[in-house]
């Protein structure tokens, strides 16, 4: 479930790195997959994404789709777990293990290149890798066969619905997505009503309670039990115990009842959190552009017309508007991959 | 009451002197090219270092109460470069903290030293990238009756002037001013004659006209009775939940914060390096050159004062020009701050309820009737939050002010009784630093800042803060005084009672620009002798 949570797939693929040599012609000159991954990997345009990017720079190959919000490879070299078992000292003793023996280090054998993208899923989640697996195909073919193709496997991929296959192949459940947590109504929390009743209050006053008397019935047990032991004939005693023995028994049956709403609000709490978070309103990648180009050309003209008549402020909104078509997704936006918004009359 | 060996300490963590008498500071900068000669010079100066011992008040024969203060004081501060230069081990070295080690040269994307601020625009003596400098002293003295510096402190330029001469290993690193002929950087308290007999009197200002260093951190173990820390805490500690008044939520931040060996906001010891006596009763400073440009100020002021008379129809030039300058810094000229007195005329009926304790401010208290009406007037100058503003209607959320010390506004549910969180605790700075005056042309302030950590503290609210506007939901706009311009060169005034609409002050230009500076560490004076005795790695 976590791959896809509030309208975006969340994709975590590892593929193996190859292990055997690029053979060069020349001996004592091969080199590994890694390495001329990493070169690759090295080499990708990174586009106009920050502000220091210089002005003719070349956009990212991943800006060539409108559905990633954010990709990124990582290579992760031979990972291993040089840790040691955990055991309790005093039974590793009687069991004669000598703590001065080293454990195997436990290892992958090969390399793994990380490919994690945060993408736009409208639909189900085959549905929306589909159509990333495909955008990406179209868009960076050159690029995908240059990077993936130091990856165990990859020679079987030949157009784009072999590169889905092997994507999912690959795929790893994204078990801690990183999304846009936005606050829609449903999860706002709600204000406290001034002078309403403290609910909270009466349910940790019970609690408290329950556990005094427990600890109260525990003591008169205790008690009793040492009485017993000097008077064992007296009568008075004989009635205490059978009323500290009743008390017991429904002290027991509330107790049950207390675990069995608790595990019930656990359960129901488990299931709450594996419902997936709504998709914000406007959150794809080609409305946020537009929001993003709408905003800054907004604010150029904010600042041009401010302290003009309300009519010529109605004329240049008028012309704001015609020029930005704010409601028209197709109409002039940002390009991806870009930080800035082009001019007005620049824009696509 | 936790108590610091406060004669470890030097005394410029403690005071800016310039409030505690001393109007005026020489700064001057040397460079080892010998160590064993770089640590006799170390050692020369030594015994002349001011610590932050208590300046007791003493009762003179005519029962007047004067201060037990030096004529003069001097600290000390040395480089990365410098502690390298006077053989300090590499041991220690290797663990100092990375920002230290390269220098603010180094790191002048970071503070948004670009454009006007480009070291290239520096003074000629931080200029060469290949050059550092090792060794910051600075003298602190008084002022003679016509606002001269006192005689002690030509005496002293003397003597540490002829010590450089007579080394074989260390001289005196000349190049300050945009000429380059500074032979050290002079900085003091502006002055006006308003003294008995016309004697000039310094002023809390700085060049722009603002009254400046109000609400400096007060930490736990500054301060010598709990009177005192109750005092200092106000605005000046870090904010708990609930309301402002009696108690106060007020605390004292941890000593780490600005003490090395101490533990901080965390609950850690800060960052520092081996042996723990090396940096234990320390810190890390900032030296910044930052040139105010006066008549760019002056002429947006005006400029912008006009188009705020012509979008929010008020007809007075005096309001709309004060207004402007305090939307922007978020205090009036006075110190007062918006939040106390959102507009131009609340400030004059708050400043004249105060009229009296202003009066007491000039002269110092008399009576406890006096000082508690001093107390009154302090406490509306730092006690208060944002709570209460949270659109920024009555101080813009990018207001100086706010950025510097957002107090309660990180809160992510901010209400009006919340308090600062360790977002606001960890990044609160010591500043110290008087105006200087180069030339008619070359204005500006030496800027000052202490604190453990330089890159959590110092840098981030340098380059989130103040050139960087998220945290304020300002976007990319930077600080509308002391910003760069690279990024944006607006400033938003939401709508409130001073403006019917939003109003935007667009077009901003580089008010203030870095004219050189760098990273020093500051250290106790037990670790000044390590240092001037080459032991600090003792086998």
């Amino acid at each position: 479930m976590p791959d896809v949570d509030g309208g975006h797939l969340f994709l975590t693929v590892l593929a193996p790195v190859r292990t055997d040599p690029i053979t060069d012609k020349t001996p004592g000159r091969s080199y590994s997959h890694i390495a001329q991954l990493a070169q690759k990997l090295a080499l990708i345009r990174t586009g106009k994404q920050t502000a220091a990017s210089p002005t003719d720079a070349e956009p990212s190959p991943f800006s060539r789709n409108t559905l990633n919000h954010l990709a990124r490879f990582v290579l992760i070299r031979g990972p291993n777990y040089n840790g040691r078992d955990n055991q309790d000292a005093l039974l590793a003793r009687l069991k004669g293990i000598d703590p001065h023996v080293a454990q195997p280090v436990d290892g992958f054998d090969n390399s793994y290149l990380v490919f994690a993208a945060d993408v736009d899923a409208p639909g189900d989640e085959a549905t929306a890798l589909r159509a990333y697996t495909d955008a990406l195909w179209h868009g960076m073919a050159d690029d995908l066969l240059a990077i993936f193709g130091h990856c165990t496997g990859f020679e079987a991929v030949t157009d784009a619905a072999t590169f889905n296959t092997y994507i999912r192949q690959c795929q790893v459940e994204t078990t801690m997505p990183f999304n846009d947590y936005w606050a829609h109504d449903e999860l706002r929390p709600k204000p406290e009503k001034e002078g309403g009743f403290d609910w909270f209050g009466l349910v940790k006053l019970a609690i408290r309670s329950l556990g005094w008397i427990s600890l109260g019935w525990l003591l008169a047990l205790v008690i009793g039990i040492i009485c017993a032991q000097f008077w064992p004939e007296a009568l008075v005693l004989r009635h205490l115990q059978s009323i500290v023995l009743r008390v017991g028994f429904f002290l027991l049956i509330i107790l049950a009842g207390v675990a069995v709403i608790v595990i019930a609000a656990l359960l129901w709490i488990r299931h709450k959190a594996r419902k997936p978070f709504p998709t914000a309103p406007n959150s794809d990648l080609p409305s946020v552009l537009k929001a993003l180009f709408v905003q800054q050309h907004f604010t150029d003209m904010m600042i041009e017309a401010q302290g003009i008549s309300a009519d010529a402020l109605h004329a240049r909104f008028g012309a704001f508007l015609s020029a930005t078509r704010p409601g028209e997704l197709a109409g002039p936006t940002q390009p991806p991959g870009e930080i800035r918004a082009p001019r007005l009359g620049e824009a696509k | 009451m936790s108590r610091l060996d406060l004669t470890d300490i030097q005394g410029n963590i403690h005071r800016p002197y310039g409030r505690f008498g001393f109007p005026h500071s020489r700064h001057f900068f040397f460079v080892v090219s010998e160590s064993a000669a770089g640590r006799a010079f170390v050692q020369s100066i030594r015994p002349r270092v001011t610590t932050a011992e208590p300046w007791d008040h003493v009762e003179t024969a005519d029962g007047a109460k004067g201060a037990k203060k030096p004529e003069i004081t001097l600290n000390i501060g040395f480089s990365f470069r410098g502690l390298l230069a006077l053989g300090v081990p590499t041991e220690t070295l290797r663990l100092l903290p990375e920002e230290f080690i390269e220098g603010m040269r180094a790191r002048a994307t970071i503070l948004g030293d670009v454009d006007g601020s480009d070291p290239k625009n520096w003074d000629p003596m931080w200029r060469d990238k290949t050059k550092f400098v090792h060794i910051w002293v600075s003298l602190n003295s008084g002022a003679n009756a016509d606002g001269s510096p006192a005689a002690i402190m030509a005496e002293w330029t003397e003597w540490l002037e002829r010590l450089a001469e007579t080394s074989s290993g260390v001289d005196l690193v000349t190049g300050h001013g945009d000429d380059g002929k500074g032979k050290w950087q002079h900085s003091s308290a502006l002055m006006a004659p308003i003294g008995p007999d016309g004697a000039m009197v310094p002023l809390p200002k700085e060049h722009f006209g603002f009254v400046d260093g109000i609400s400096d951190p007060a930490f736990r173990g500054e301060y010598a009775n709990e009177a005192t820390q109750a005092l200092a805490v106000r605005g000046g500690g870090k904010l708990e939940a609930g309301p402002l008044g009696d108690p106060l939520p007020w605390k004292p931040l941890a000593t780490g914060e600005f003490i090395l060996g101490q533990a901080d906001e965390a609950q850690q010891f800060p960052v520092a390096t081996r042996p723990a006596s090396f940096s234990r009763n320390g810190t890390f400073m900032v030296y910044r050159k930052l040139r105010q440009d006066v008549p760019a100020w002056d002429d947006y002021v005006a400029k912008i004062a006009d188009e705020w008379m012509r979008v929010t129809g008020e007809t007075d030039r005096e309001t709309a020009s004060e207004t402007v300058r305090a939307k922007m810094v978020g205090r009036w000229s006075s110190g007062l701050p918006l939040i106390v007195a959102p507009t131009w005329a609340d400030h004059n009926r708050v400043m004249a309820e105060h009229a009296e304790a202003r009066a007491i401010s000039a002269l110092g208290a008399k009576n406890p009737e006096e000082k508690k009406k001093l107390v009154a007037f302090r406490a509306l100058m730092t006690d208060f939050r944002f709570g209460g503003d949270p659109d920024g209607k009555v101080c813009p959320l990018g207001a100086h002010i706010r950025r510097a010390h957002p107090r309660d506004m990180l809160d992510p549910e901010l209400g009006p009784d919340k308090g600062s969180t360790v977002l606001t605790n960890r990044r609160r700075i010591i500043r110290r630093g008087l105006p200087y005056e180069d030339s008619a042309s070359e204005t500006g302030v030496i800027f000052m800042a202490l604190c453990t950590s330089i890159f959590r503290q110092f840098e981030f609210v340098q380059q989130q803060w103040m050139n960087y506007g998220l945290d304020f939901d300002a976007g990319n706009d930077t600080c509308p005084v002391i910003g760069n311009r690279q990024q944006s060169h607006k400033y938003v005034i939401p709508a409130g009672d001073a403006n019917g609409s939003t109003f935007v002050a667009a077009n901003l230009p580089e008010f203030v620009t870095t004219r050189g500076g760098d990273y020093f560490f500051i250290p106790g004076m037990n670790a000044i002798r390590m240092i001037a005795m080459g032991t600090v790695d003792p086998t």
